[in-house]
């Protein structure tokens, strides 16, 4: 089945069934000419070779959800297709939604990192909503022709950046997961510090670098008294796989309006 | 409040509504009772972590009838049941997805001749038959299985089954948002926003700020612009950054000074939601955690937003006078999924009094079961899944050593290793998941030290690959059939190791939470027969040249207390070190044991025997 077809058979806004989904990824993934079988005849052939679950057998009829999709299709690569899983699948952590779905937290993102299925919207797989017949289309498109894929790689290599205090507040001020950190001691932090800012020693960093936030991709502004232990800092949250770690001057070297007490 | 499930069908177990959260009126069920160490529904006592196959690492929801015949056979024909391993598990992936006759019913793709014949099967060669559930309402997977509102049913159906192990899961669970659940099931995990209360009653009016004249008690609530308090909950557990030592739940509380003992009436002024951090379940109590009386426990109204406040009905309490303590607060994430797994056990009990199935709790830590976890289980989950690429027929699927989430070795060892004090003969096990020794992604050398560590940390022993890749006495064989590491495992003690020294937290080793890996731990554990069993583990990617020492002084600072004989320990005249993984035998006289040079993910585990 070509392109056109498949765009063809598909009016684009509305839902797709599981059944019509596994017939179109079977028919295609076979690509036999001229043979017609019926729906069943490929439910069948997708349940024995583990494409497909009872559990999809049951909901043939039911629109198809995003993150079923992405296993029958993730299925479907390895048993059709022979198609290898990608082992750096970390660019699919930028999904916020990925570990809502344990079970298919595999599936959503290999087809993800492979760029067969993308995000519905900003950063959000959306794995409990339906498949739309576009997105049907375009992710079978995109499952048998390799070319037509837009593959994410990996975001793991970020290195420090560092912040002027005013691009910092910028960046505070449009994003409120955004966290400022002081990494100096906590009395230090007493005697002053700047306002909005959290005391987390640079040693309990050391030790958990995973206790300020589990979402790795959360802006992280470090700062100390003169930027060693802020960088010191930097260099550990980046090798634990944080992705937007910056430092800003320390408070001995540019005038900020510190505020006292815990 | 709505609660239908008082109604006690005889000689069946109680059922969990599926419309509201259970009414929990008996205080053994409650928060307050989580400490006092007393187990529910007469929950078997005394038993060793459990060791057996699990399927899901090895199969995924591929498992079938003829895959899991062969790891019966391989148990057998490898001689892993003379070891201990026992029970073999069906993880997800096995029902037909809806009930039948409103009963479970086996997928008849992967499992054709039922569960009763794969039961009879595994019980022909002396082993035990074990299966997977949930207590929502559809499995992991999807199965619209779920044992909510089922459970005295269901529980009568594994009896028949001839199950003996079970393992249940909180997907899809109605009064929690944990995984598939929807997501505005938040508002039974918190209370809602506080900002105020008013107490009326013997000529006394009062209102009390949240922020100004409230005090937080435990961790996590916040004080809002200095007029509100928000966050006032649980801590979800399954996430890998948290510390599971120390309290993991919020309270907010006033103290009223009463004129007179007798009624009052209580208003709050709450803002509500359905989020994470506002909720809409309040509790309110009179008295401290030790001697608390509870006058509500229920939903309040939804709020036009999070931050438009209004006040509640009246509350009527009883006061002291002089000083009274008023608590608000939500327990119930933890209360519910305790009356739930309970519901099971119940189940189980009227299905057969003398029952002698296994509850493996698996709800990912979400609800911190560490601390209720013993009353009706015999181990919970600690965090996440171990790994998310398992296997299936001829793909052994993967893991890794350590991972930024908490799919990995070491982030569950990292975690379970400070538990200690939560596991016990009389309590149960912290479970860091099946093991995934076998799969890609790891060396001989990290999978010898992933058994140390679970056999140390008395870490249910499942096995989580195709056996068939497994031969008597090759490489895989050496590390999953080491008698003397499972022997630390299944030692009569029954005490899991605690860590006593960690090269980068050396101040409290034992109660630290340390997700770095870049570094050397020292584990102890006292033995049955008198001796203590030591692991040096590095768990770095380096070699590590330093040399590490531990006096006995140390060791018996840590658990002298709870070791067999350790006046003769601590009197010896020396030392006879067995390191079981090598075999190699030595003898100490100087009372101070060292090791220099680990290499990188390896560990040195030694039998201390005193001489």
């Amino acid at each position: 089945m070509n392109e056109k077809m498949l765009m063809e058979t598909l009016p684009p806004e509305e839902t797709i069934t599981t059944e019509e989904f596994v017939s179109l990824i079977m028919r295609s993934c076979r690509d036999e000419e001229g043979t017609e079988h019926d729906e069943s005849f490929y439910m069948d052939y997708a349940l024995r070779k583990g494409i497909i679950e009872d559990y999809d057998l049951l909901n043939k009829n039911k629109p198809l959800e995003r993150r079923r999709a992405a296993r029958i299709i993730h299925e479907a690569l390895i048993s059709e297709l022979a198609e290898k899983d990608e082992q750096d699948w970390s660019a699919a952590e930028h999904l916020l939604d990925l570990y809502s779905c344990r079970t298919c937290v595999m599936h959503i993102a290999q087809v993800y990192v492979k760029g067969i299925m993308s995000a519905r919207e900003d950063r959000l797989f959306g794995p409990e909503l339906n498949l739309s017949r576009a997105e049907a289309a375009d992710a079978i498109i995109k499952m048998l022709n390799k070319k037509k894929r837009i593959p994410k790689s990996g975001v793991r290599t970020s290195r420090i950046k560092t912040l002027s205090p005013d691009e910092a507040r910028k960046l505070l001020d449009s994003d409120n997961r955004a966290m400022l950190v002081d990494v100096r001691s906590h009395d230090e932090y007493r005697n002053g510090h700047i306002a909005g800012s959290r005391s987390v020693p640079l040693n309990d960093i050391t030790i958990n670098p995973y206790m300020l936030t589990d979402r790795r991709d959360t802006p992280i502004i470090l700062y100390c008294r003169k930027s060693y232990k802020s960088a010191i800092a930097a260099r550990i949250l980046i090798n634990a796989g944080y992705t937007a770690v910056y430092t800003i001057p320390g408070i001995e070297e540019h005038e900020y309006e510190l505020v006292r007490g815990n | 409040m709505s609660n239908t499930n008082d109604v006690n069908i005889s000689g069946m177990g109680r059922r969990t509504s599926r419309t509201a959260p259970d009414a929990i009126t008996d205080v053994e069920y409650s928060f307050p009772a989580f400490s006092n160490g007393k187990v529910l529904l007469n929950k078997r006592t005394g038993r060793l972590p459990a060791m057996g196959w699990n399927s899901w690492n090895a199969f995924g929801s591929k498992n079938n009838e003829e895959l899991t015949k062969a790891m019966a056979d391989a148990f057998i024909e490898l001689g892993l049941a003379e070891l201990g391993y026992k029970y073999i598990v069906l993880d997800d992936g096995c029902y037909r997805s809806e009930r039948v006759d409103g009963l479970l019913a086996n997928d008849t793709v992967k499992f054709p001749s039922g569960f009763k014949a794969l039961s009879d099967y595994i019980h022909s060669k002396g082993l035990k038959f074990g299966m997977y559930n949930d207590i929502g309402t559809n499995l992991c997977a999807g199965a619209a299985v779920g044992t909510c509102g089922y459970e005295d049913i269901d529980a009568r159906t594994y009896i028949d089954w001839g199950v003996d192990f079970l393992k249940v899961d909180n997907c899809y669970y109605l009064w929690d948002n944990a995984t598939f659940s929807d997501e505005k099931n938040a508002k039974y995990s918190y209370a809602p926003n506080i900002r105020s209360i008013t107490v009326k009653g013997n000529g006394m009016n009062i209102t009390l700020n949240a922020v100004r004249d409230g005090v937080l008690l435990g961790q996590g609530a916040i004080r809002n612009e200095n007029d509100y308090v928000s966050n006032i909950g649980t801590f979800d557990g399954t996430h890998g950054g948290v510390s599971p030592v120390g309290e993991l739940w919020s309270e907010l509380q006033f103290t009223v000074k009463a004129p007179a003992a007798g009624k009052y009436a209580i208003t709050i002024n709450f803002a509500s939601g359905e989020e994470v951090g506002v909720g809409r379940w309040l509790q309110l109590a009179v008295g401290s955690v030790e001697n608390e009386k509870r006058y509500f426990d229920n939903l309040l109204p939804l709020t036009e937003t999070t931050s438009t406040f209004i006040d509640s009905e009246e509350v009527i309490v009883d006061l002291n006078e002089g000083d009274n303590i008023i608590r608000l607060m939500n327990h119930r994430r933890q209360e519910n999924t305790l009356n739930s797994y309970a519901a099971l056990l119940d189940g189980l009990n009227k299905a057969k009094p003398d029952h002698d199935v296994v509850l493996s709790i698996c709800e990912w830590g979400k609800t911190q079961p560490h601390h209720w976890g013993y009353k009706v289980g015999d181990s919970w989950r600690i965090l996440n899944d171990i790994t998310f690429s398992v296997g299936s027929d001829g793909d052994p699927g993967s893991c890794s050593w350590s991972s930024n989430y908490t799919n990995s070795i070491t982030s569950q060892y990292n975690k379970a290793v400070i538990m200690d004090e939560f596991a016990g003969l009389d309590r149960g096990w912290n479970d860091p998941d099946m093991m995934v020794i076998g799969m890609n992604g790891i060396t001989t050398t990290m999978s010898k030290t992933h058994m140390t560590m679970w056999c140390m940390m008395n870490s249910p022993l499942m096995l989580g690959l195709d056996l068939r890749r497994v031969k008597k006495g090759d490489e895989l064989w050496q590390i999953i059939a080491n008698k003397e590491l499972i022997a630390l495992n299944q030692d009569a003690l029954g005490i899991q190791a605690k860590r006593i020294y960690c090269s980068i937290a050396n101040d409290n080793p034992d109660t630290s939470y340390v997700t770095n890996n870049n570094r050397v731990d020292i584990l102890a554990k006292p033995l049955a027969n008198g001796d203590i069993a030591l692991s040096f583990i590095n768990l770095s990617d380096n070699r590590d040249d330093n040399e590490y020492s531990v006096d006995i002084e140390r060791i018996l600072s840590y658990i002298g207390h709870k070791m067999a004989y350790c006046d003769k320990f601590k009197n010896a005249s020396g030392y006879s070190l067995r390191n079981l993984w090598t075999g190699e035998q030595t003898v100490n006289t100087t009372g101070v044991i060292s090791v220099k040079g680990i290499e990188a993910y390896d560990n040195l585990t030694f039998r201390v025997s005193p001489i």
